[in-house]
């Protein structure tokens, strides 16, 4: 018999009860956001892939401390920015920067499929401030409203707004869209 | 309604935040005339559709994997709280007195319970079998004696000291993962585990220092000039001789070509008193997933406090046990037991790890 589909909170309840398949439907479920905000912060395959798997770690260690009091993304979120951050501070790993200049109309119409253009905007991200990508990343990646994203980043709301305005604003720039969402030639 | 105050109002509405239809049809009719404007609402759009690079494949696996070991653990602990119950529970089966007492009115407003005596929790020992019951508990524990004098069972297994350091995060070694990796495969001579059960993480050793890769660089003319060769076959393949060069970055990385082209290796570092201090290893790392081992000047120590290799000296900038080597400065480098945790420089390494001066120039 299937079983019914469940909502984050009762998978991490489940989870903690020793439900191994509820503890892989998190991971499968949510694992993409986790390596896609550790991609835009070390710009690396490998890194992002440890940390993905460090901030999984640390997700089941910490699934009895978890009580409910924030969504389930919002924790992971705030997981996944102190992975990134504990790594690059403890030198294990690095960053790689990205000078702005170096990032100009890198965008394509075909935006489905179009790995080229996937990887620019990549570096486009990692080109602006790391206060508005955590914030766009909150927002766009995990999906959390601007009042969880300021709680899990320590800043009001109306800050994640207006970093991820400009996040957006510095992109859009960045990669020269035009009105179509295509370069601008 | 300026271009920036249309802007932000796509920007949060498209994030659903409330805003008023006035405003947004104002911001429609302004993008209507503003081409950056309108620019901007499609990039909002294209932005969603192109941005999540996704996961590798195999990366949801490899996490499984790496966290299914902590899963046992929980398993098992579940499964012995739940024996505990069961044992707990038992007072409840254990025979029921002859002579009951004297019976509790629950419905009453009050019910009084007779006060318990010492004895009372002590029933079943009570009427008129407790002698038998006297007999047959000192013969079962005459018979334990003696099969303890003559067999030994019953001894108290030999266990280290599993204490950890204050404050520490460092395991002594007979309570981490390696030493049941070593219990599992019996160590080689050099005191490298010859079957760890956790994947050592992709690493290269130069000059008796490991590095993990980095970025790959796009540009190579940074990466000038050849400092020397190391031996590894990487992820897979054959082993073989790899061009070492000076790295661009000035964090005492080297930069190796490789497979996929020059990468830059970062030095597997851990701070103590503000100075780095780099992994080493007294043996080849010829591929990814080779776990360091001690230089081999260290006997690997034999007791959970390092000896006779090393005593305990403090911690480090993560409050991690270190060890210096007997009779000398930690200056000079120090030991690191197994089984710090994953978040550690050297999470998972199942062997005591040396750390040394990071040299600035390698």
């Amino acid at each position: 018999m299937k079983q019914p589909q469940r909502d984050d909170p009762e998978l991490v309840r489940a989870a903690n009860d020793g439900d191994v398949g509820a503890f892989e439907e998190l991971v499968r479920a949510h694992t993409d956001a986790v390596y896609a905000h550790a991609y835009r912060f070390f710009g690396d395959i490998n890194a992002a892939q440890d940390a993905t798997q460090e901030v999984w770690i640390k997700v089941y260690q910490a699934l009895p401390e978890f009580q409910g009091r924030s969504a389930v993304s919002t924790w992971l979120f705030r997981i996944t920015r102190n992975t990134c951050l504990d790594m690059l501070r403890a030198g294990r790993r690095v960053a790689t920067p990205i000078d702005p200049l170096d990032v100009t109309g890198a965008a394509s119409d075909d935006t489905a499929g179009d790995a080229g253009s996937r990887v620019d905007l990549q570096t486009a991200l990692r080109a602006i401030s790391p206060e508005d990508r955590d914030a766009f990343n909150a927002v766009a990646l995990f999906g959390l409203p601007y009042a969880d994203a300021g709680t899990a980043l320590g800043v009001p709301a109306g800050t994640v707004k207006s970093r991820v305005f400009r996040a957006r604003r510095a992109l859009i720039a960045l990669l020269s869209l035009d009105a179509q969402g295509g370069v601008a030639r | 309604m300026t271009c920036l105050e249309a802007q932000a109002l796509f920007s949060a509405e498209h994030d659903g935040e409330t805003v008023s239809e006035a405003e947004l049809a104002a911001a429609s009719a302004h993008c209507e005339e503003c081409a950056e404007c309108s620019a901007f609402a499609a990039g909002i759009r294209w932005l969603d559709e192109a941005q999540v690079p996704a996961a590798p494949e195999g990366l949801v696996e490899r996490i499984l994997a790496a966290v299914a070991p902590l899963q046992e653990a929980r398993e098992n602990a579940i499964a012995l709280a739940a024996d505990e119950d069961e044992v707990a529970g038992l007072g409840l089966e254990l025979p029921v007195p002859e002579e009951d007492p004297a019976p509790v009115d629950w419905l009453a407003e009050s019910p009084t319970v007779p006060t318990p005596t010492i004895w009372s929790r002590f029933e079943w020992f009570q009427g008129p079998t407790r002698w038998a019951s006297f007999g047959a508990i000192g013969a079962l524990a005459a018979t334990a004696l003696i099969a303890f004098v003559v067999t030994g069972i019953g001894t108290p297994p030999k266990t280290a000291d599993t204490t950890l350091t204050a404050g520490s995060t460092s395991a002594a070694p007979e309570a981490s993962f390696g030493s049941a990796a070593q219990k599992a495969a019996p160590a080689a001579s050099d005191g490298r585990v010859n079957a760890a059960p956790v994947q050592a993480p992709d690493l290269v050793l130069y000059k008796e220092f490991v590095y993990r890769p980095g970025a790959l660089l796009a540009d190579a003319s940074g990466a000038t000039p050849t400092i020397g060769t190391l031996t590894t076959a990487f992820a897979s393949g054959s082993v073989r001789t790899a061009p070492v060069y000076r790295s661009p970055l000035t964090d005492g990385s080297i930069v190796v070509k490789g497979p996929d082209g020059l990468r830059v290796y970062a030095p597997v570092v851990r701070m103590r008193s503000s100075v780095r201090y780099q992994l080493t290893s007294g043996g080849p790392i010829e591929r990814f997933g080779v776990w360091p081992i001690l230089p081999t000047r260290f006997p690997v120590p034999s007791t959970a406090d390092g000896t006779p290799s090393f005593v305990v000296a403090g911690t480090d900038a993560d409050n991690v046990t270190i060890y210096a080597a007997t009779g000398r400065p930690t200056s000079e480098g120090f030991a690191v037991a197994p089984g710090t945790p994953t978040t550690d420089p050297a999470g998972g390494n199942p062997n005591w790890t040396w750390w040394a001066p990071a040299p600035a120039n390698p």
